[in-house]
């Protein structure tokens, strides 16, 4: 017998599903654990990621239909009527702890360029590296409204970092990027403190949990004085000494406002010259 | 102005044996039916009935007086009550010999869509294809003629071709050098007189070696043609008579030729001599009929019919209960503001044709629950369904639309031991731990289902296995309407304001169906 996604129809059916679904509204039965309570959550493990038409009509080549002849050609032209339907107006994609890695973050990159109104990307809480997070970067120039780029947990590392700030400069609304929990060093710190002046729009940058030290916080903090739009700068739970964290405070205080941030959360936005945020 | 009478013309055995005048076999069983010869195509059969006669049961003098006024086949000789998508009704007075496909286009017109966009039921049972009506097997005493809404894919249209087509290939295999419209027109060929049913063909076929030469199973498919031709017609005396055994391919296809020619004539001459008889017994029909018909041309009448005449109401008593149910239920603004939101307009057109009915979570739930499997959409009750106006007041923080997709583990029944259906259900119940209601689209359930053998192969009779249960739905083979039913159901199921306004009900969906809006749930399984 054919396994669910080798039958034509069944493959079609998960790949309509897979588009721009809210991340708790796709459920594989197969990942019930069958406990006595039905938990959900393992049910939204393993989602597909979304396809483009064209990827699509490949792997439709190998997939089993009854009335092959006919079916074929009339779910390539739903899926990519729908695809345009779906991905042409939607402004908010939540690919939240899916399980996803490197590849459905290509994947995700990919439909990032048919999608003109795009306003947040959400992708935490998965296992995207840092190939992952190259191929989303390459794709921001190309997302015209993206205003929020979410990778919390995931571990896209210093180069990951890297290849998210080498877009910056050309993601033309980005306003908010936040990479908290990501295995972020120095060398991605400074990379991304490098193109901080250069970024048009970039509002807020989350960099909570990582293991940023002090050379990293102190490009941060020299960034700070050219980077005018930044408003809000997360940077609690990493491994910034205390002279570093004085640059960062003193940094701020020339800019003359100061976010008081606290496990993540913006707790207060001091007058000008108060002191300190990290 | 008096309401027909409706004519049982197919009651028992003992009224067959009283019509010798149409030349009627004895029926098989009581309940089916003389209707091949009769041609009295589909359920509600209304026919001028003398009023003499009106205190006996069946009043088989006026059918008599009837037929022998048009002699068979009786033009102008069956009105058909047809459902339309959308909830209207069609008066229809079948042309002699009418076929699934005449009705069909007939509703097409009548409702603005291509006649491929529409499947014609009768009780669980598509009927299909050129073939009188009165041919079709389990058009039954009472049943109601639905047309529906055809969906998009699942292979093409299940015509008599297909049909054949997949006969041909399960017995002759895809390397035969027979071309498939040499099989498909010997198969189909109508013009001996009655049209060969996908059984016979199978039993004929099942005798002949077919090896992979083609032209001895082109023989053998003449061969089998000429055995199942019926006695010539006496109006064909054209025709030679065939002999079983010594007819050769060449002189078998000479003579269905001729006889294809001799029934051409044939027709001609009939319509012309009937002309006049049909047309006056379309007008004593038309001024019988309770609702007001139109006569367009010799024979053919079309009407729609307002639901609230007394017959309709009879009719919609006797609603089988494969349609959404039409319970309305109280929807504040706000819900319908948050069903819009959510979506739910694109899939309101396909839900209000009765293309698709979402199915109640809570009653999914249920038949886990007590061990029960999946039946075809024609077979649920109404009970199973949720009416748009339950599923717009359901919708809550989302779209209350679940949609399953899932492996179909057999042609016929996806689902046999219910073990997806499990699945499906605790999923369901922990969504619904709120006493929420949900509706689901499972699309054997929710769609009107062809019948296919476990094989795949397309049934020209209902679902073998549900029948031999006597489960498919009881209300497709019901009892005959009275006018005494009762009419409680004719306000309910009168369209709401909503769907009547929405003459773009019986439009096709704009997106595909299987297209959920962003806010509705997928399961797999």
């Amino acid at each position: 017998m054919k396994p669910y996604f080798e039958r034509g129809w069944c493959f079609c059916e998960s790949s309509w599903a897979a588009m721009v679904k809210h991340y708790m509204l796709v459920l594989d039965l197969g990942k019930d654990a069958g406990e006595e309570q039905f938990y959900a959550y393992y049910c939204f493990q393993g989602r597909k990621a979304p396809v483009l038409p064209e990827e699509f009509v490949a792997q439709l080549v190998c997939k089993g239909f009854t009335n092959g002849n006919t079916d074929t050609p009339l779910v390539a032209r739903l899926y990519r009527e729908g695809f345009e339907a779906r991905f042409g107006v939607a402004t908010k994609l939540l690919y939240i702890g899916l399980g996803w890695g490197d590849e459905e973050a290509r994947a995700v990159a990919r439909v990032l360029l048919r999608a003109p109104a795009l306003e947040a990307l959400h992708l935490e809480n998965n296992s995207i590296g840092a190939e992952g997070a190259r191929a989303l970067a390459e794709a921001l120039p190309h997302a015209p409204a993206l205003k929020l780029l979410d990778l919390d947990n995931n571990s896209i590392g210093d180069e990951g970092a890297r290849a998210l700030a080498e877009a910056l400069p050309h993601a033309p609304a980005l306003q908010v990027l936040s990479l908290v929990s990501n295995s972020i060093g120095d060398a991605g710190a400074c990379a991304l403190a490098e193109a901080l002046p250069r970024a048009p729009a970039l509002e807020e940058l989350s960099l909570f949990d990582n293991s940023i030290g002090d050379k990293g916080a102190r490009a941060l903090a020299e960034a700070l004085l050219h980077a005018p739009a930044l408003e809000k700068l997360g940077l609690r739970f990493n491994l910034i000494g205390g002279e570093a964290k004085a640059a960062l405070r003193t940094a701020w205080g020339t800019r003359g406002g100061v976010y008081v941030y606290d496990d993540g959360r913006l707790l207060a936005h001091l007058g000008p010259g108060l002191g300190w945020a990290y | 102005m008096a309401s027909p009478t409706y004519i049982d013309a197919t009651a028992t055995a003992a009224t067959a044996e009283k019509l010798p005048l149409l030349g009627a076999t004895r029926p098989t069983s009581a309940h089916t039916v003389s209707t091949d010869q009769l041609n009295l195509a589909g359920s509600i059969v209304r026919l001028k009935t003398d009023a003499t006669d009106a205190a006996t049961p069946y009043p088989l003098a006026s059918l008599g007086w009837y037929l022998r006024a048009c002699p068979a086949p009786p033009a102008a000789g069956a009105v058909l009550e047809i459902w339309l998508p959308g909830g209207r009704t069609l008066l229809f007075c079948a042309p002699p010999g009418a076929s699934a496909q005449t009705v069909v286009r007939r509703a097409a017109a009548a409702c603005g869509l291509a006649p491929s966009q529409l499947a014609l039921f009768c009780g669980g049972r598509r009927l299909l294809g050129p073939a009188p009506l009165g041919q079709a097997g389990g058009v039954r005493k009472g049943g109601t003629l639905r047309v529906v809404q055809r969906l998009l894919g699942g292979g093409p249209e299940l015509t008599p071709e297909a049909t054949l087509t997949a006969a041909f290939q399960k017995f002759v295999g895809a390397d035969s050098r027979i071309t498939k419209e040499g099989f498909v027109a010997a198969l189909t060929h109508q013009g001996g007189g009655r049209a060969i049913t996908r059984e016979e063909a199978e039993a004929r076929f099942g005798r002949f070696d077919v090896g992979d030469d083609g032209a001895v199973l082109r023989e053998a498919i003449v061969k089998a043609w000429t055995a199942l031709a019926p006695p010539p017609a006496p109006e064909a005396e054209g025709v030679p008579a065939l002999g079983l055994t010594r007819v050769t391919a060449e002189q078998a296809e000479g003579a269905l030729l001729a006889a294809e020619q001799a029934a051409e004539e044939t027709a001609a001459m009939v319509t012309a001599e009937q002309a006049a008889g049909a047309r006056l017994a379309s007008e004593q029909v038309a001024a019988e009929a309770a609702a007001v018909v139109t006569a367009e041309e010799a024979g053919c009448l079309v009407a729609e019919q307002a639901a609230t005449d007394e017959a309709a109401a009879a009719l919609v008593a006797a609603l089988p209960p494969h349609l959404p149910p039409a319970r309305d239920v109280a929807v504040s603004e706000d819900t319908l503001t948050r069903w819009k939101k959510y979506g739910g307009t694109e899939i309101e057109a396909v839900l209000a044709s009765g293309a698709v009915a979402l199915l109640d979570a809570k009653w999914l739930i249920e038949l886990s629950a007590r061990g029960g499997v999946l039946r075809p959409r024609q077979a649920l009750p109404d009970e199973a369904f949720l009416s748009l106006s339950e599923l717009h007041a359901s919708t809550e923080e989302d779209l209350p639309v679940v949609c399953v997709s899932h492996c179909w583990l057999q042609p016929d029944q996806p689902d046999p031991r219910g073990h997806n259906l499990r699945a499906v259900a605790r999923a369901l119940a922990s969504l619904t731990k709120g006493g929420n209601r949900i509706g689901v689209f499972l699309d054997f359930c929710s769609i009107h289902q062809n019948c296919r053998d476990r094989d795949g192969a397309p049934q020209d009779t209902a679902f073998a296995w549900l029948e031999k249960e006597g489960r498919l739905a009881d209300g497709a083979v019901g009892r005959l309407p009275t006018k005494s039913s009762s009419s409680r159901r004719s306000a309910a199921s009168a369209p709401s304001t909503r769907t009547r306004t929405q003459r773009s009900s019986c439009a096709p969906p704009s997106r595909p169906t299987t297209m959920t809006p962003a806010s509705t749930l997928a399961l797999a399984t």
